[in-house]
């Protein structure tokens, strides 16, 4: 993979945060790149880092957290973190978009959804009340709202939760950004309404040929949207692959563990195999590798030595010592699907 | 983090340093001070080394005033807001856990007691009732006080009984006092204690604003407010006899504000562990 | 539905409506019908689920089971004691044998009391065990749901979301109860995590011959523990069957698009979707008719949809479904037409399997 042609690179991303409790390392050595276009899933259980990331590339961390020095975030070319605030501020919005998990309270209460769709255009491109208006509701028509026109003059609490969502896509594709970072979109949707917020926002992604990080812990929503799969655990992407790779082949014994945990239809089992024990806080990673006392295949290497990201074939990496160790990977039998 | 948390540790020395100085005060600083000096050499004096706040028109020590002052005042509002602490939860817990029609009926009687003027009762209780021992005053002051509080521990108490942990304890069969008493009561202790830290506040300024107006503490006892009355008369001559019971006043207030306001949050006690 | 001797829980028309709105310058608007007469029996020993959306009444439903919600009309039957007969103390004692799991593992448990109180609440209330013997059950009660019994003493912030279900599930199970409603207990959680709480409520139910209301909006975590499933639209079940005739073969056309909207985690397979047209409705303001008509993708949908409430009715043996376009139906064509129908009825089951990407 080279710089230049990247849409976003991060690399060694560190983000910590200094409490009482000690230093929370959330975010700890993070590499990563998103090509013009695609979609890249950003999987993970909570306490894993996935919304400090994405937060850290709009630079949104408040303190006490920090995005410690060190760290690079390259868009477009480039270097976000040596930008001041105010041209910062006109990346958000325009180039990189967000869309949160919980629509109501990223909507403002007291605006109409129109006026807050409207609000970008106006902010970003100075387009005047008639236009960004206009342009706001032809949007909200795209979003697939029937009576956009109407529905522009609802306030976020006459919408259903699906509604919002649509209108949160309408303002984040507004201005068809280069990036749009989507954290849990749909996880408070039901069902079938999240099948239609997935299918909005591929449709969506088509028209504006935005690339799409999808943070989520939903590995049928992975399958379904994703080119290629973050898998993160302890503050760092312990694998990354393409998504048919990640699902036939996982390398990393934490990616095997969730997909075999999940129960799915058409599979059934008396018993799920469940990963043992629970996330440590931040402030506590165990040494060496951050998964090891989960994992049913630690040694004594894996406590003295943490271990780095390497490659088990073009495009996918672990950070994993069985890679290097061909007997052990062989005797371990990582597999996805539950057999 | 850890700003407000720090707020609420000043507060907490600054009030605990006020109620020290009330309590050992008098002790170390052993003057009378209702002692009145020889008029003509001693009335007014500016601070020196034998007064080291000066004396009033009536030759008394200030400091010892002040220090006597802080004892009624300090008692003051505790009892005003231990009264209207457990008379306002007692009500708030009832009100929750009672049937709609009797929780609207003790609302009604809370939503009276906050539309009627509280300043003007406590000036007709005491012009009816003349000068009132203290005591009396500040009882008076927690029963005309505890509506606001009632209200906070109701809409607290309601939200918690009707969140998970409460409903768990009734499907496990436990009767509605068990409720009350385990799950209930030890969950909104927070916010009966930042009203009434509140209402201390409350109690102490509402004393001097009667003090003012002569309807307050009866002298000779000392109170803040009496001493501000008291020294109002000659403002411009001898002005501390005024300004340092208000900044007294002043500190304990705001310090009672802050500690409140850490208190409902709950934080620094929490994150302390288990034991609260 | 199951034969009646072995019915440990029964409903009756079930109805719970609240009152909305109603201020100084509103008229009250019409109650919100949470639940509308929904009629179920839950056998000893099996794990009936209770799906549907957020707003189609499945909490509602569930603590009616338990009379922690009193129905507005309609009647539960639990081992053959009508619960609206008991008096508060009788209904209190019968509390012992019927127990609730809640989602949230963070607003469930008393923040104020030990793990271990929470857990002896219950042996406390129905003098089941006193002092060192209430403790050593207590403890056993930690062991059993894999919690240490020496983490007794602490308090819910030293756990996890997964540890703190755990104390939740014990305190459950101290007054050994024969029924449990188990709502939404894994939504909560982390996959990794939610593995271990299902694994831990299937070897309880097998150790303990539990009865199960399993609700839930995860339809692979209910193919994985249901034995028959039951589907709430908008307040009434829409359809009532096996857990395997309602994978393999739904019948009402909500059931198989929401079947249909489950994400498949298999990038080679793309799920034949079913695109519901716009959002449910609200409750408050429910459709006429069949309350899921305005969405419905049924080929034979028409006038008569919005004009007659489909009843459940029994398409096959054991099998409830509500729709009077899927036939056999007690609503005749001639009455259907009567009502504005133009359609026949006719037999609509679309291909819900999945095909193979092409690579």
């Amino acid at each position: 993979m080279t710089d230049t042609t990247a849409l976003l690179e991060v690399r060694d991303l560190a983000v910590y945060f200094r409490g009482a409790a000690g230093v929370a390392r959330a975010v700890d050595g993070v590499s990563f790149f998103v090509d013009k276009g695609e979609t890249v899933a950003l999987v993970g259980e909570s306490g894993s880092g996935k919304s400090v990331t994405a937060l850290s590339l709009l630079r949104l961390i408040d303190p006490p957290g920090r995005i410690e020095p060190g760290s690079v975030i390259r868009f477009e070319g480039t270097d976000l973190l040596a930008l001041d605030e105010e041209r910062m501020r006109q990346l958000r919005g325009r180039r990189i978009a967000m869309v949160f998990q919980e629509p109501m309270t990223a909507l403002n209460p007291v605006f109409t959804v129109g006026d807050q769709v409207a609000e970008v255009a106006r902010i970003h491109e100075g387009a005047s009340r008639a236009d960004a208006w206009k342009r706001a509701v032809q949007m909200l028509a795209r979003t697939g709202i029937a009576d956009a026109e109407r529905r522009a003059r609802d306030y976020p609490h006459q919408l259903s939760g699906g509604m919002r969502q649509r209108v949160l896509l309408a303002m984040a594709l507004l201005l068809s950004p280069a990036l749009v970072i989507a954290d849990e979109p749909t996880t408070a949707l039901d069902d079938t309404i999240q099948a239609q917020i997935l299918d909005l926002l591929r449709t969506l992604q088509q028209e504006t040929g935005s690339a799409v990080l999808l943070i989520t812990h939903d590995f049928g929503v992975v399958a379904e949207m994703a080119q290629r799969v973050l898998v993160m655990y302890g503050g760092q992407v312990v694998e990354a692959a393409p998504v048919r790779t990640l699902f036939a082949a996982p390398a990393h014994p934490y990616t095997a563990g969730l997909l075999r945990a999940m129960p799915r239809i058409g599979s059934r089992r008396t018993r799920l195999d469940a990963i043992p024990g629970t996330v440590p806080p931040a402030t506590a990673w165990p040494s060496g590798c951050r998964f090891r006392d989960r994992c049913a295949h630690e040694w004594e290497k894996c406590a003295s030595e943490a271990p780095v990201p390497i490659e088990v074939a073009p495009g996918h990496v672990a950070r994993c010592h069985l890679v290097s160790d061909p007997a052990r990977r062989a005797a371990a039998n990582l597999a996805g699907a539950p057999t | 983090m850890s700003a407000p948390l720090r707020r609420v540790q000043v507060a907490a020395v600054v009030l605990g340093a006020v109620v020290l100085a009330a309590i050992i005060g008098p002790w170390l600083w052993h003057v009378d001070p209702n002692a009145v000096g020889p008029l003509a050499t001693a009335a007014g004096l500016p601070p020196s080394a034998a007064h080291p706040l000066g004396t009033d028109e009536n030759a008394r020590d200030v400091l010892a005033r002040l220090l006597a002052g802080a004892r009624i005042s300090l008692a003051f509002g505790l009892l005003a807001a231990s009264v209207a602490a457990v008379v306002g939860a007692a009500v708030g817990i009832l009100a929750a856990l009672s049937r709609p029609w009797v929780d609207r009926a003790y609302m009604s009687v809370v939503d009276l007691g906050l539309a009627i003027p509280r300043l003007l009762v406590l000036i007709i209780v005491t012009a009816g009732f003349g000068r009132l021992p203290w005591g009396w005053l500040a009882v008076t002051m927690g029963v005309t006080g505890w509506f606001g509080l009632a209200r906070l521990v109701r809409a607290r108490t309601r939200e918690l009984a009707s969140g998970d942990f409460s409903v768990a304890a009734f499907a496990l069969g436990a009767p509605t006092w068990r409720v009350a008493a385990r799950h209930l009561l030890p969950n909104v202790t927070g916010t009966i204690t930042a009203a009434a830290v509140l209402a201390f506040a409350n109690a102490i300024t509402l004393e001097a604003a009667l003090s003012f107006i002569g309807q307050g503490v009866a002298i000779p006892t000392a109170s803040w407010g009496s001493l501000i009355n008291e020294g109002r008369a000659q403002l411009g001559v001898t002005p501390w006899l005024t300004v340092l019971p208000a900044i007294a006043i002043a500190i304990t207030v705001v310090a009672a504000g802050a500690l409140a306001d850490g208190v409902e949050r709950g934080a620094p006690w929490r994150s302390t562990g288990g034991a609260a | 539905m199951s034969d009646a001797s072995t019915a440990l829980v029964r409903a009756r028309d079930l109805t719970r409506h609240f009152a909305v709105g109603g201020g100084l310058f509103r008229k009250p608007s019409n109650p919100i019908r949470a639940v509308d007469g929904v009629s179920l029996d839950i056998a000893r020993g099996e794990t009936l689920a209770l799906v549907g959306e957020s707003g189609s009444g499945k909490t509602t439903t569930g603590r009616m089971l338990l009379h922690l919600e009193r129905p507005t009309s309609g009647t539960v039957t639990f081992d053959g004691t009508d619960l609206a007969s008991l008096d508060a103390k009788s209904m209190r004692a019968l509390r012992r044998r019927m127990q609730l799991v809640f989602q949230d593992p963070f607003g469930s448990l008393n923040p104020r009391m030990t793990i271990g109180d929470t857990v002896k609440e219950g042996l406390l209330i129905h003098h089941l065990a006193e002092g060192a013997a209430a403790d050593a059950r207590t403890r056993a009660l930690l062991d059993e749901v894999g919690l240490r019994p020496e983490w007794a003493d602490r308090y819910p912030h030293e756990f996890s979301g997964g540890q703190r279900q755990r104390v939740g599930i014990a305190r459950a199970l101290s007054v050994g109860p024969d029924f449990i409603v188990l709502d939404e207990p894994v939504s909560a959680l982390d996959v990794s995590v939610q593995a271990q709480v299902i694994n831990l409520l299937m070897e309880l139910q097998r150790q303990r011959s539990l009865t199960y209301l399993f609700i839930a909006h995860d339809l692979s975590v209910v193919e994985h523990m249901a034995d028959r499933v039951a589907v709430m639209y908008l307040g009434r079940i829409v359809e009532l069957a096996t857990r395997d005739a309602i994978f393999a073969e739904p019948l009402h056309p909500y059931t198989q698009a929401l079947r249909s909207a489950v994400p498949v985690a298999d990038p080679n397979v793309r799920a034949r979707r079913i695109v519901l047209a716009g959002e449910p409705p609200s409750p408050a303001n429910p459709p006429s008719g069949c309350p899921f008509h305005p969405r419905c993708h049924h080929p034979a949908k028409d006038e008569s949809c919005a004009r007659l409430v489909p009843p459940l009715e029994e398409k096959a043996p054991g099998r409830l479904v509500a729709c009077f376009k899927q036939p056999p139906s007690s609503v005749s064509w001639e009455a259907q037409q009567a009502a504005g129908g133009t359609r026949a009825p006719t037999l609509h089951l679309p291909v819900l399997a999945t095909d193979a990407r092409p690579a």
